[in-house]
């Protein structure tokens, strides 16, 4: 009789976990983090090929970065906001002839004001961590 | 074959009966509203305050105010105003009412205009050569420069009452709380700003060259950034980054609104033009880049009209970008779980007052005319050590979010949902004062 309540209980506790556990979805998706793989090697060959076109690199990292983003569809909007300010904050460095060294200061002071509280906060003074390639790889190219 | 006696199945429907109802119990509405009703407000907060009864720590800027001409110190027969000098009055009496004699961390001191500020200071002594002063200085800087004067009352409210010596947690300083990513980008175009100030035959203009004439571009260090403290150089060098900020956004704006083909993405949407207050959208991205970065902004807002993209039929309306209305409890959740986590070291009381706070914004949600009500239940989490604690969890589908609300979300730099926190500070006005009178009726209403 006692073994019957228990399993009975037991059914009842397993029942109640399964039906009361909240439903947490994964912190970033696989799709993000395939996002940051790339421009990590990015930051890897930019240092490696200094003799190279290294533009022509960045260029080819943002058209399969959007490849991937258009090709596995919308994600969840903390990681579409993160994977979209890390295009955009990339796309801010001049390229070609359009960038001068002697201008690098100016370009990562823009960067970072165009990404980072401006006024007043209560959350990081720095910016944002999807703006961080972009200035790493902005002081790749300033080197 | 295994029989499960009877006597079994009426214990497991009791258990089950019992254990509803405290669910149910745990389940219950929420709290009811935590708002007290608006007290009076003092009438202490319309007057001067006599020099005579402030300490002399406190009148460090009434001493430098003195000698500036008396067109800035007294009364103005015509005026570049267009709001009464009251609502500065009550913006700089109220802040922190009551703590005038007390040092406060959030307030500074500096030894020069080039120096390191030191925290804990007084509050200036809100004086009428300080109110004039003040309020002269940045009607006059507004009207140079083409500023909505009243459009930025309520974010300088919330930034520092407009007092010149506060001094951020980050080291935000000054009546424009700039950081110093903002001061190092405002002060590439100073010089262009300043030229333009000193060759322009606008009276205002005119009236603020004798100050302005050597004055000069601010270092962004911490180090040095009593240039928008010290009484010295203020309150002229804060307003006029805030001018440079704002224009240089604005600018900015403009561009990124066109490259991202914001108008007719609003359009397709269901916000053609002349359906809404155009003015009041540009406003409303021009707070949100002030705080979050006009980048971050852009992002915010791109990522905003694709999500409710995403849901077929669904079209914005001007409620979908009303920051009166949209409650403020969304910023206290974590958006991947959607629930307000207890966060790393923070104690028992703080999370209580996280939780409260939460609870008192939630019941404005039942009177708010919103086009989108979330379902708000309460569920048990577990902290590190896999302790249990009682929470919140909010059900949404974010396609169906305002735009407050998304801010409020998924704002990564600055203050989540600043714009939402900006128009209380419009609303506090708007219930002291006669609704128009300091801030513009339709503020951050499109």
């Amino acid at each position: 009789m006692c073994s019957r309540i228990i399993l009975s209980s037991l059914i009842f506790g397993f029942c109640s976990v399964s039906l009361g556990q909240q439903d947490e979805p994964a912190e970033v998706s696989v799709v993000r983090t395939t996002v940051e793989k790339e421009v990590a090697q990015l930051e890897a060959e930019l240092q490696l090929k200094k003799n190279q076109d290294r533009f022509a690199l960045i260029q080819k990292t943002e058209k399969k970065i959007k490849q991937i983003r258009s090709k596995q569809g919308r994600q969840q909007p903390q990681d579409e906001i993160f994977m979209d300010s890390l295009e955009s904050s990339l796309s801010e460095i001049p390229r070609g002839k359009k960038f001068e060294k002697a201008k690098c200061k100016d370009y990562s002071a823009s960067i970072r004001d165009l990404y980072s509280p401006g006024s007043g906060t209560e959350l990081e003074e720095k910016p944002d961590a999807s703006v961080q390639p972009a200035l790493n790889i902005l002081k790749l190219l300033c080197q | 074959m295994f029989r499960i006696p009877k006597w079994s199945i009426v214990a497991f429907v009791l258990f089950s009966v019992v254990a509803a109802f405290f669910i149910h119990r745990w389940n219950s509405p929420l709290e009811s509203a935590e708002f007290s009703s608006q007290d009076p407000v003092p009438p202490e907060f319309f007057e001067f305050e006599d020099p005579e009864s402030c300490r002399s720590s406190r009148k460090e800027y009434e001493k430098v105010f003195q000698t500036l001409p008396p067109d800035f110190t007294k009364d103005r027969a015509s005026s570049s105003a267009d709001f009464p000098k009251s609502c500065l009055t009550y913006m700089l009496r109220s802040y922190h009412a009551g703590t005038q004699d007390r040092e406060n961390k959030r307030m500074a001191k500096c030894s020069g205009p080039t120096s390191q500020p030191r925290r804990n200071a007084m509050k200036a002594c809100v004086s009428e050569t300080f109110v004039n002063t003040l309020y002269n200085m940045y009607t006059d800087i507004a009207d140079c420069y083409d500023l909505p004067q009243r459009d930025l009352i309520p974010k300088i409210f919330n930034e520092s009452s407009f007092h010149p010596n506060i001094l951020g947690r980050a080291g935000d300083s000054g009546i424009g709380q700039m950081t110093d990513s903002a001061i190092d980008h405002a002060g590439k175009r100073f010089e262009e700003f300043k030229t333009k100030l000193m060759t322009s035959d606008k009276p205002a203009c005119q009236r603020l060259q004798p100050l302005v004439k050597n004055l000069k571009r601010q270092d962004p260090s911490f180090g040095k950034r009593c240039g928008f403290i010290h009484p010295a150089v203020n309150p002229i060098t804060s307003y006029m980054y805030i001018a440079i900020k704002y224009h240089q956004d604005r600018d900015g704006l403009q561009r990124k609104l066109a490259e991202r083909d914001i108008k007719n993405r609003l359009r397709e949407l269901g916000l053609g033009p002349g359906s809404y207050d155009e003015e009041q959208f540009e406003q409303v991205m021009l707070i949100l880049s002030y705080n979050s970065g006009l980048g971050g902004a852009m992002t915010l807002l791109n990522n905003y009209l694709n999500e409710v993209k995403t849901k077929k039929g669904r079209q914005l309306t001007r409620d979908d970008f009303n920051f009166k209305e949209e409650p403020l409890f969304y910023r206290h959740l974590d958006p991947v779980s959607r629930t307000i986590k207890m966060r790393k070291g923070e104690s028992k009381a703080d999370f209580a007052g996280r939780l409260r706070e939460f609870r008192s914004e939630v019941a404005r949600l039942e009177n708010a005319k919103l086009n989108y009500k979330p379902k708000i239940e309460q569920v048990t989490l577990k902290d590190a050590n896999g302790n249990p604690y009682a929470s919140y969890k909010v059900r949404f589908s974010a396609p169906d979010l305002s735009f407050p609300a998304f801010i409020q979300l998924y704002q990564t730099s600055g203050s989540r949902g600043y714009p939402t926190l900006v128009r209380r500070k419009a609303d506090q006005l708007n219930v002291v004062f006669e609704e128009g009178t300091c801030v513009p009726e339709s503020f951050l209403v499109l």
